[in-house]
């Protein structure tokens, strides 16, 4: 097997608010492959997003930091880099898409000259042949007439159309991985499916790594190869697609399935999972979601579970699924 | 001919055990028409050069206490026809009978009536509450306006509805920031109940939710259905929702309906091109999507729809006829209606 | 989920407590405020009657702390009830501008269409078109001089930036999504806007009333500097620079106090008005 371009290793992120302490994302370990994609699964609050924002250090200094633990490219901790030494990673090594696609684009300037931005700040090359480069990118996204379209505006393009954009400039430097936070939940459904096609060939023709935030478990089911399941800032469940979907161990991953109105077995009503998120910064001594868990026992809120690996691609935070109980 | 007034029927509870009413509509949408003028400014008036035709020619007809889903891409027009439903925008052409009677021809009275008997709920829990106003005062405010009861009957109505849709009635004085969105959902709820409608209109009530919580209120809806009889008119972009909760689902494209037909056989005998590509493109845990999508293009924009069958830019079986004439919505058998100038020959 | 509940302007006041700028700023406006009712307390001379012609233009002393005028009327006391027509200057004009613009905003923000963007948003170009100064002139000139014209010149100059902000603000409003419910729920337009916008434009509203109040500290003093506004004889602020403006060189304490106050006043404004807003601004949440 490759090595993997990305490490992360115990990663621990805390949001600091008005003098307390409050974790967000707590002791979270992931490899990334290239040629692979990955998901990141939760609802909302759940620390997905704060952990892609922690991999690219774009967290608002203010008010979080990484407490703990590292992010390895390629050997190289991210955590202990300066801001001017991450600027030259930001796009080049590691590209970030966002849910927004209206917001996400800079609306006084053209495609082609927020495309070739970028390509002429990390790759050196003159404007001319950054153009080249860029009209390259949009013929790869897919998207007709790319000529046209590097004179155009922001404004006169469809959601799918500025998403496609969107990624032309994040993949437009070959980086290594891609992180998508969201990329199709502004979109409706049949341009989602586009877009989830396009990343999946880009994914193979590049191969980079994807790593892949969303709440939404049947994007997931489309297009990774290996799921991670996030609870109040945890890891819950690892596991390959096919496993989790046909076999999901931890109690939170079956209810979240369970919810699902797809998932509906007849019957009157919808699973649901009783309860809410723990808030952030509540005091929890055993596992997070003892108080939600319908086979929580004395030992889940004495001492908190530890994430088991079950075999190579299986983990889960559960002392009746590890069967450690 | 105003034949039922409906004040008299507002009354939910009296509907039960009267199964054979149910064949009465209790919405009916005729030829439903609402465009927004598109102006462009001359140098002292502006003039108008144009029209977003948001809802086209729509008919349909609801029965009391069904689910009728309304589903379809943004843009299609389903938020528009619900809030035209609602008369909280006036329509451009057709008609929106309420028990028989045309609600473009209510006076200020009977459509205080009508604001009581149809409620909606919309979209974004956090936009839809009043941030400067308790719990308790939202609730209210419904009874306020609508003279019911006194100071202290009103707040026990509340109090009793909040514990209804499963909050503390303790909340009553605590404002909408300091609930989650499920929980704001659930007051949005309580709001649109506390007059005891007869027809519930969702706006995409779930969509911005998490899917555990997404569960919760759609049960909550099926709960408070059942005890009070409502309708639904759910309008929704999620298939899978629209198929859970829905008898009877619209299907919407640019404005126009594309497809109706119940529940079951609209997922097992689909006909229409979009309705397909809708069920193909929306992603599913059970199965993986196979090549490439057929359509491959982006959504038209509604000020400037197609000529002819407005899908027929997109759709992989379009013919000459398509580019030029409007199908209209044919009745292919069991009420299930296709506009495509192709369901004769889908059908098989 | 036991915390007890707040209102918005609870937390807003939570959060303007700690800003010390916009403390400093209440205090300076409180003790304005505290000044204009117990002037008679603060000092035994009379502003206007008690002339000392042993001691004109005098400089700072043990029986006149701040120095006395060209008529030998002592600094202190005329500021001190100086502060009563400040306070009154502050108050009026931006009462009138509020009582008259918000409705108008409410009112044109709300129906739109031709009344809305015909009439009213011409005239309020119209009006901003002319310099604040300038229309005070003028209205002072059809109306004439005093006080109370003054402040009616100034309230008009306000009107603009009222209906402006309230328009605005409406419009965003109106579209959302509580408004709508509140529309389906049955309730009248009049309800509408006085319960369910008129309280959320409210915050944006407090803080142009503050800047707003500062600004008619400063054009009253200007005013009565040229002489349209309060007439030489009464004690406002802006007159007491007007007399001192002859003994600039020669005696600069009788300039010198009138325009330390009006400073420090304004000041004090500015800075609770930015408090306010930091405080009320929702995009700060807890």
């Amino acid at each position: 097997m490759a090595e993997a371009v990305l490490k992360i290793k115990n990663l621990c992120v805390d949001f600091l608010d008005d003098h307390t302490i409050v974790p967000a994302v707590s002791d979270l370990s992931i490899d990334i492959f290239p040629g692979e994609t990955v998901g990141l699964v939760g609802e909302s609050g759940c620390g997905k997003s704060t952990t892609s924002l922690a991999i690219m250090r774009l967290l608002d200094t203010n008010n979080a930091r990484i407490s703990k633990g590292s992010i390895e490219l390629h050997g190289q901790d991210l955590t202990k880099l300066s801001e001017k030494e991450m600027q030259r990673i930001r796009g080049k090594e590691i590209s970030m898409i966002f849910q927004e696609p209206m917001t996400s684009l800079n609306p006084v300037y053209t495609i082609g000259r927020q495309l070739t931005e970028g390509i002429v700040l990390h790759q050196g090359v003159s404007q001319k042949e950054a153009e080249t480069i860029a009209i390259d990118m949009l013929q790869k996204v897919d998207i007709p007439r790319p000529e046209i379209m590097m004179k155009s505006y922001p404004f006169e393009l469809s959601g799918g159309m500025r998403q496609r954009v969107m990624i032309a400039i994040a993949l437009s430097c070959n980086p290594k991985i891609l992180i998508a936070d969201e990329p199709t939940t502004a979109l409706d459904v049949t341009v989602q499916a586009q877009i989830l096609d396009l990343m999946n060939s880009l994914r193979d023709e590049l191969q980079m790594a994807v790593i892949l935030i969303t709440h939404d478990l049947g994007v997931v089911a489309e297009i990774c190869k290996y799921v991670y399941v996030m609870y109040a800032g945890q890891i819950v469940e690892t596991a390959a697609i096919d496993d989790l979907l046909n076999d999901p161990l931890h109690p939170y991953t079956q209810g979240l399935l369970n919810s699902m109105p797809d998932r509906w077995q007849g019957g009157d009503r919808l699973y649901n999972i009783p309860g809410t998120v723990p808030l952030p910064g509540t005091e929890i001594k055993g596992c997070k979601f003892a108080d939600r868990c319908e086979y929580c026992t004395e030992k889940c809120r004495q001492a908190p579970p530890p994430l088991v690996r079950l075999d190579e691609h299986r983990s889960v935070r559960c002392f009746r699924s590890a069967g450690t109980q | 001919m105003n034949i039922v007034p409906f004040a008299a029927s507002a009354a939910p509870g009296l509907s039960k055990g009267m199964e054979t009413m149910s064949e009465v509509p209790i919405l009916e949408i005729r030829h439903l028409k609402k465009y927004f003028p598109i102006y462009s400014s001359g140098l002292i008036f502006s003039k108008q050069t144009g029209a977003v035709k948001a809802v086209d020619d729509v008919s349909f007809t609801v029965t009391k206490g069904e689910t009728v889903g309304i589903v379809g891409e943004s843009g299609c027009g389903k938020s528009t026809l619900g809030k035209t439903i609602m008369r909280l925008t006036d329509r451009t052409e057709g008609q929106v009978l309420f028990h028989e009677k045309d609600i473009a021809t209510f006076n200020r009275e009977e459509m205080q009536e009508l604001r009581k008997s149809i409620q909606m709920v919309f979209q974004d829990p956090y936009a839809s509450l009043n941030p400067r106003m308790t719990i308790g005062k939202t609730l209210e405010e419904p009874l306020l306006v609508n003279h019911v009861g006194s100071a202290q009957e009103r707040e026990n109505m509340v109090r009793e509805m909040l514990r209804e849709v499963g909050l503390d009635p303790s909340h009553y004085n605590s404002y909408p920031h300091e609930f989650s969105g499920g929980q704001r959902q659930r007051i949005a709820i309580a709001r649109a109940l506390i007059n005891k409608p007869e027809v519930i209109i969702a706006d995409e009530a779930v969509s911005a939710l998490d899917v555990s919580v997404q569960a919760q209120i759609i049960n909550l809806m099926k709960d408070m259905q059942k005890k009070y009889h409502l309708t639904y008119l759910f309008i929704s972009h999620d298939l899978s929702v629209i198929r859970y909760i829905s008898d009877r689902i619209v299907v919407m494209y640019l404005g126009r309906i594309m497809e109706i037909a119940d529940k079951e056989d609209l997922f097992t005998r689909t006909i229409h091109p979009y309705t397909e590509s809708l069920l193909e493109a929306a992603p599913q845990l059970t199965r993986r999507r196979q090549g490439k999508l057929i359509m491959n293009m982006d959504i038209p924009s509604a000020s400037n729809p197609p000529s002819g069958c407005v899908f027929h830019t997109r759709c992989a079986g379009a013919r000459q006829e398509c580019e030029t004439l409007v199908p209209e919505l044919l009745d292919i058998g069991c009420q299930h209606c296709v506009a495509c100038h192709r369901a004769k020959e889908l059908v098989r | 989920m036991n915390r007890k509940s707040q209102s918005v302007y609870a937390l807003a006041f939570h959060r303007f407590m700690r800003n010390k700028q916009a403390v400093l700023g209440a205090v300076i406006i409180l003790g304005l405020v505290f000044v204009a009712v117990f002037a008679p307390f603060l000092t035994h001379y009379d502003p206007i009657f008690d002339q000392d012609y042993n001691a004109v233009l005098a400089s700072p002393s043990s029986a006149h702390i701040f120095g006395t005028d060209d008529l030998g009327r002592d600094t202190f006391a005329r500021l001190v009830y100086g502060a009563r027509l400040t306070t009154a200057a502050a108050v009026l004009p931006v009462a009138f501008a509020f009582f008259v613009g918000v409705p108008i905003g409410l009112y044109s923000g709300y129906k739109g269409g031709f009344i809305d963007q015909w009439i009213i948003t011409r005239l309020v170009d119209a009006l901003q078109a002319f310099p604040s100064l300038m229309l005070a002139l003028a209205l002072a000139a059809v109306l004439g001089g005093g006080f109370l014209n003054a402040m009616l010149a100034i309230g008009i100059g306000f009107l603009p930036a009222f209906i402006r902000i309230t328009r605005g603000q409406v419009i965003a409003l109106k579209n959302q999504e509580y408004i709508l419910a509140a529309r389906s729920i049955g309730c009248s337009n009049l309800r509408i806007a006085l319960v369910h916008i008129l309280p959320n434009v409210m915050p944006t509203l407090l803080v142009q009333i503050t800047l707003a109040m500062a600004t008619a500290i400063i054009s009253e003093a200007g005013l009565s500097y040229i002489g349209v506004g309060a007439s030489p004889e009464q004690p406002s602020w802006g007159s007491l620079l007007r007399t001192a403006q002859s003994y600039l060189v020669t005696q600069p304490w009788v300039a010198a106090f009138p325009g330390l106050a009006i400073s420090l006043v304004v000041l004090g404004f500015n800075m609770m008005g930015d408090g306010l807003r930091r405080a009320l601004d929702p995009k700060i949440k807890q």
